[in-house]
């Protein structure tokens, strides 16, 4: 993901311009990241990262009930009142049935609750609730617990971060709750348990080490006393992994390499040590068959980013819808959307577990991904096999596919942040259609060979900026309007919310919005979709229709998921608004008059 | 707890070591060169000379702290001095002759490679300085070889108050 904010900026600017620029052309020194890569190295180097410290302020302790068991999570569709797992159940369908705010009563949706966190900056969360316990982790991995009905703080917690290299700025998707813990994965690698009834650290582990620039963004996922996450750091020389913990001990159980190693299915799909570096990060949470046993999950790009030739191939498993038999972490299958990616185009959204017609008409198991590059992707769940790739819903240029020139440049949209970024999408059994977030904006690309890779240093292996038709966005860091620009074929950068028909991959109705649509959408049993924009407005569209029903401007842009729940039989809609700072996002919003915020906005019918 | 005198040995042994990998000398001969010669360890005479330093310090402030900060803590750019900055090096694995290649093809960011050579030395001088290495007689030239052998990594004698 270029994750964009990827920091690509900040990549652009500082470290990365290792390879980015002028031709920078030094003897490559026996190269290498030294073995960062190898869990042993990992680990070892972990043991020498000091200890983590944190604060926490706990003025109110939960008293509810907020114990959430692996029964539970497995019911969660059942469990009305609760908003238990990231996307609400293990589909990742960001389904609720709630049915008391319906699209003839949401336009007198009321706040009842504006959440100020302190903490401003890229809001990406999606709160968890349980039991009228709200949870929400903001930028820098901050976490709160609030009463999830008036808003009310009950307690927080503050770590104090170590070393950390972000390419795409300090976000937090979230948290998960189980068995009495609350789960976080941290910006400098860290996994920590804390109980969720206090706040109070229960245990750390270090999953990767931010010194080879390995993170965590994901809200971590639970399953069956298992804790699982994955790193983020492809725009580096990374080769990142999943791994599920024990959640009791935080004991690594299994590890999963993202980037397959000569032996494994796809190995050879990697020219000589390419592999070693080959990035594949995990920029979000998997959605689980629990009748399968199968953890289902995107991987992001391959390293370097825009410059292949070092890494000849089609470079299993990046840019991948993956599945692996969740007790084990062994490959049940993939099914790679983009071969020999040069254009960062991850698949960086949730995977979203449902049923489809297949070709012949029969109702399937299905998994599916709405990419980067713009179209979903709907595969067969028992295989891997593709069922179809929907239209696209973005605007997508003659010029796709290009390769990025070694001495020149080419304009393409979608560009490194989409088509759809790492926004989730949802799907209503009720309507039977897909939901999905869109960017049309024009990225410039241009190849440069990395003559030196060091671990922990940005390797892009060129330029790639997001480009309108008046030059670069300004990025707002010294020096970023300098860069050199083309701007022959840019579009003004904009957004839309596309309803998907997963049985015949044809847009059944489009929202169309001013900026990138970046934040994700929910869908409700009252025929509704709630999604915001990079203006502040929160929206309500009928399901069915895409009819615009409500909006209402929350103050800074609405670019993280909402959340539905019920606390004493009422139904509260939750949405973080703090804006996002991927790809000159930023400057976006700041055209439009707003800045950074920290706010969580609790919505009712009053 | 270890008693004062017994925390100065080890840090003087600490000392010690790196200058023994940096310089190619024992790590006995070093500890025995330091208690000798006090900074002045590397068999060769340090590895900037102090007018290097001086004039790096001069073009420091003039053209990178508005980024890396007066004392190279950073700001909008990375710190550039620091137990961190050299604990993170030394994982890294970079060496002086990285940085001298990153920085005169790539800074300042917004001028990336506007300095003359001798400009560039001088900035890598003060840096080394900053970090706790030690000046000497010769001056820092761009000889590939050498930057190489100059790791970077704790000194433990970092002369930039710690954040």
């Amino acid at each position: 993901m270029h994750h964009p904010t990827r920091t690509i900026l900040r990549g652009l600017l500082w470290t990365s311009m290792l390879c980015a620029c002028a031709g920078a052309a030094w003897a490559a020194p026996d190269a290498a990241a030294p073995a960062a890569n190898s869990a042993a190295a990992t680990n070892q180097a972990a043991s020498s990262l000091p200890a983590p410290t944190s604060t926490v302020v706990d003025a109110h302790p939960v008293s509810a009930d907020v114990g959430v068991t692996a029964k539970q999570d497995l019911a969660a569709n059942q469990d009305l009142n609760n908003w238990i797992l990231y996307g609400r159940t293990y589909t990742n369908q960001r389904f609720s049935p709630l049915n008391e705010i319906t699209a003839d009563n949401v336009s007198k949706l009321t706040p009842v609750a504006i959440i100020q966190t302190g903490v401003v900056g890229s809001f990406e969360n999606s709160p968890i609730v349980v039991n009228g316990i709200m949870y929400i982790s903001t930028p820098y991995d901050h976490v709160f617990a609030y009463d999830a009905a008036t808003g009310k703080e009950l307690w927080s917690y503050k770590p104090d971060l170590g070393y950390t290299q972000l390419c795409c700025g300090p976000e937090s998707r979230g948290v998960a709750v189980s068995d009495g813990k609350l789960y976080l994965g941290l910006l400098d690698g860290e996994l920590t348990a804390l109980d969720a009834k206090t706040g109070k650290v229960e245990w750390q582990t270090q999953v990767g080490d931010p010194r080879g620039a390995f993170s965590v963004t994901m809200a971590p996922q639970v399953y069956d006393g298992m804790v699982i996450v994955g790193t983020s750091g492809a725009e580096y020389p990374t080769r990142d992994f999943v791994a599920a913990y024990d959640s009791k001990t935080g004991k690594e159980i299994w590890r999963f390499y993202t980037v397959a190693s000569p032996g494994e299915p796809g190995g050879n799909t990697w020219s000589g040590d390419s592999w070693k570096t080959g990035g594949g990060s995990m920029w979000n949470t998997p959605a689980i068959d629990p009748t399968r046993g199968l953890v289902i999950f995107g991987v992001g790009n391959p390293n370097p980013d825009n410059y292949g030739d070092d890494r000849k191939g089609d470079n299993a498993y990046t840019d991948s819808i993956v599945a692996l038999h969740v007790k084990t972490g062994k490959l049940a299958w993939w099914y790679q959307e983009v071969p020999h990616d040069v254009w960062d185009y991850d698949a960086d959204a949730p995977v979203v577990l449902l049923n489809v017609k297949d070709a012949s008409g029969n109702m399937v198991a299905a998994a599916a991904e709405a990419g980067k590059e713009g179209n979903v992707f709907i595969v067969n769940r028992d295989n891997g096999h593709l069922i179809r790739k929907s239209a696209a819903f973005v605007e997508q240029s003659k010029t796709m596919w290009t390769k990025p020139p070694l001495n020149g440049y080419v304009n393409i949209y979608p560009g490194a942040q989409g088509g759809n970024e790492w926004s989730p999408e949802a799907y209503s059994p009720d309507t039977h259609l897909f939901y999905v977030d869109g960017t049309n904006e024009s990225w410039e690309y241009s190849g440069d060979k990395p003559e030196m890779t060091v671990v922990g240093h940005l390797r892009l292996g060129g330029v790639l900026q997001p480009i309108t038709p008046q030059g670069p966005i300004e990025l707002g860091e010294p020096g970023a309007g300098d860069h050199k620009a083309h701007t022959d074929g840019a579009i003004v950068p904009t957004g839309d919310l596309s309803a998907v028909d997963p049985d015949t991959g044809k847009i059944v109705w489009q929202y169309k919005s001013g900026e990138p649509m970046l934040g994700g959408v929910l869908t409700t049993g009252g025929n509704l979709v709630f999604a915001g924009e990079m203006n502040g407005d929160f929206d309500a569209f009928n399901a069915k229709t895409g009819q615009k029903l409500w909006d209402m401007n929350l103050g800074s842009g609405v670019n993280a998921p909402a959340i539905t729940y019920r606390v004493n039989g009422q139904q509260y809609i939750a949405v973080a608004a703090g804006g996002n700072a991927a790809n000159g996002n930023p400057v976006l919003m700041k055209k439009l008059g707003l800045n950074y915020g920290d706010a969580v906005a609790i919505l009712a019918l009053k | 707890m270890p008693s004062h005198a017994g925390a100065s040995l080890v840090h003087a042994q600490t000392l010690a070591i790196a200058m023994a990998r940096r310089c190619g000398l024992s790590a006995l001969l070093a500890l025995v060169v330091m208690v000798g010669a006090a900074r002045d360890a590397c068999a060769t005479g340090g590895y900037y000379t102090e007018a290097q330093a001086q004039a790096g310090q001069t073009l420091f402030g003039a053209k990178c702290a508005i980024c890396h900060g007066d004392n190279l803590q950073g700001k909008a750019g990375p710190a550039l001095a620091g137990q961190q900055f050299l604990s993170v090096s030394q994982y890294q694995q970079l060496n002086a002759d990285y940085l001298y290649l990153f920085m005169s093809k790539q800074m300042p960011q917004n001028a990336p490679g506007s300095l003359s050579k001798t400009q560039y030395l001088d900035a890598l001088a003060y840096i080394l300085k900053v970090n706790g290495y030690p000046s000497g007689k010769q001056p820092l030239t761009a000889d590939n070889k050498r930057l190489t052998q100059i790791k970077i990594e704790p000194t433990g004698t970092s002369q930039q108050s710690e954040r």
